[in-house]
């Protein structure tokens, strides 16, 4: 789902690059004083995790295999505005080193991935969770991360069609259809890596900010 | 992994990889914006970055056919829209599939190939810049263009932990594969949760250390990065033949696209 270069056309990528770079601001911003600079590794060793975690493969029934996004679970963990830039970083990384995803299409990536998963996905989970117990939670969890993966790829295939690259129907259909199963993957391990959490370490989940 | 390959290569000592990082980054961006915003026909506008970025290629003695292998990286995106353009842009129709009732029109095939041309040349300028460029340096040129502190540091943290926090993923899987392969679906994913959730567990408690290790040292808070970077005559004489290069990139478009 990462777009390379040269798939957007220039008013589609040169947009998304500025709501970006000022939502990145804003983030960056509310980050460093909500972490504070005390905390100054903690971000980049999540950013590592990220990748580490993305290497352990989920079968999901159905054939494909899904790995974790991440979004959802930073999000609930950092709260949407650190988790955003951990995410920025991450891409960054994949789009230079690992040759995942376009330098021009990285402000689109951050949208489709990091901030429909980190802001979207964090407020699904708050307004379903609410104060509600374990079942209430996971179910919350699964909808946030499955929703943040469907609304990111289709926000994806309206970038390619804004830019012409692809007619509107078929792109819709076929990201939608893909990523609806690849958001159960990513809903599933969600779950159980917070399960696993709330039971291993119960603080962690209690002190989001 | 792959990028510790990256990191063997970067670490060379020829011409290219002596340049001043700003210099390369600079002419990257200019590079892959210039190749991204050409216009899609005739194709042989792209001969010219093609020229330019194989050129570069080749004066940083990169293994050729890695670089290359790296670059189909960007065939599965670009399959899964040259699936539809060709068939749905038209109006000249080039030939039918027989049997299919498909029209391949010309217009369509064209955008597609321009697509395919475009990212595999932007992956091969950014190739170039990472191949050539210590992680670091790369850091350190981003920093000099006023990329915010906390973007920069928490970058030199990831780049610093992703190999070993990559190695216990590794790890914990072989452990699972050894001990417990196969399993129920509900099983399987419990444990990969316990999997995730470990490893999380592991990078917090590493950050805690990490910091603390850094307050012992007698970290203030403040972090302060130590610019080393010279720009040298080298480094000028690059930019300004980069550049002259580049310029042509659009005004080649212009003049193909009918605008001169």
């Amino acid at each position: 789902m990462h777009l390379p270069d040269g798939i957007l056309s220039a008013p589609v990528w040169i947009g998304a690059g500025a709501v970006t770079a000022g939502a990145l601001a804003l983030c960056v911003r509310r980050a460093s004083r909500q972490l504070d600079e005390q905390r100054a590794p903690l971000m980049g060793v999540l950013g590592a995790f990220v990748f580490a975690a993305q290497m352990i493969n989920f079968p999901v029934p159905g054939g494909t295999s899904g790995h974790l996004m991440g979004a959802v679970l930073l999000a609930v963990l950092l709260g949407p505005a650190a988790a955003s830039v951990v995410l920025f970083c991450v891409f960054l990384v994949q789009s230079l080193l690992f040759q995942d995803g376009g330098i021009t299409a990285l402000g689109a990536n951050f949208i489709n991935m990091g901030l429909v998963g980190s802001f979207g996905g964090w407020a699904v989970y708050r307004l379903l969770a609410g104060g509600g117990g374990q079942a209430r939670r996971s179910l919350a969890a699964f909808v946030a991360a499955w929703a943040a993966v469907e609304v990111g790829a289709l926000l994806a295939a309206l970038q390619l069609w804004a830019s012409g690259s692809a007619p509107l129907m078929p792109v819709l259909w076929t990201m939608g259809t893909v990523h609806a199963f690849i958001g159960i993957g990513e809903g599933l391990i969600t779950v159980a890596t917070l399960r696993f959490l709330s039971a291993a370490r119960p603080s962690l989940l209690e002190s989001v900010p | 992994m792959h990028h510790r390959t990256v990191e063997q290569l970067a670490a060379g000592a020829g011409p290219i990889h002596r340049l001043d990082p700003r210099v390369k980054l600079v002419t990257v961006l200019a590079f892959v914006v210039g190749v991204s915003t050409l216009p899609v026909v005739p194709l042989t506008l792209f001969l010219w970055p093609a020229v330019l970025v194989l050129s570069a290629l080749l004066v940083a003695g990169l293994p050729f056919l890695f670089v290359l292998s790296r670059s189909l990286l960007v065939l599965p995106f670009v399959l899964m829209v040259a699936m539809f353009l060709p068939f749905t842009r038209g109006p000249t129709p080039l030939w039918v599939l027989p049997g299919l009732e498909l029209t391949v029109y010309q217009e369509g095939l064209q955008l597609s190939l321009a697509i395919l041309i475009k990212g595999a040349l932007a992956l091969l300028a950014v190739e170039w810049l990472v191949f050539t460029t210590p992680f670091h340096r790369l850091l350190l040129a981003m920093r000099a263009f006023r990329v915010p502190r906390v973007i920069v540091v928490t970058l030199s943290f990831l780049f610093r932990y992703l190999d070993l926090l990559a190695d216990q993923s590794q790890r914990v899987r072989r452990a699972r594969m050894a001990r417990a392969p196969g399993g129920t679906v509900r099983w399987r994913l419990r444990s990969t949760g316990g999997m995730i959730g470990r490893l999380l567990l592991r990078a917090l408690d590493r950050a805690d250390r990490v910091h603390q290790a850094m307050l012992a040292r007698g970290f203030d808070g403040e972090i302060r990065i130590l610019s080393c970077l010279q720009m040298r005559r080298v480094d000028v004489v690059f930019l300004v033949g980069a550049g002259a290069g580049l310029v042509a990139v659009p005004i080649l478009g212009l003049v193909a696209g009918g605008g001169l």
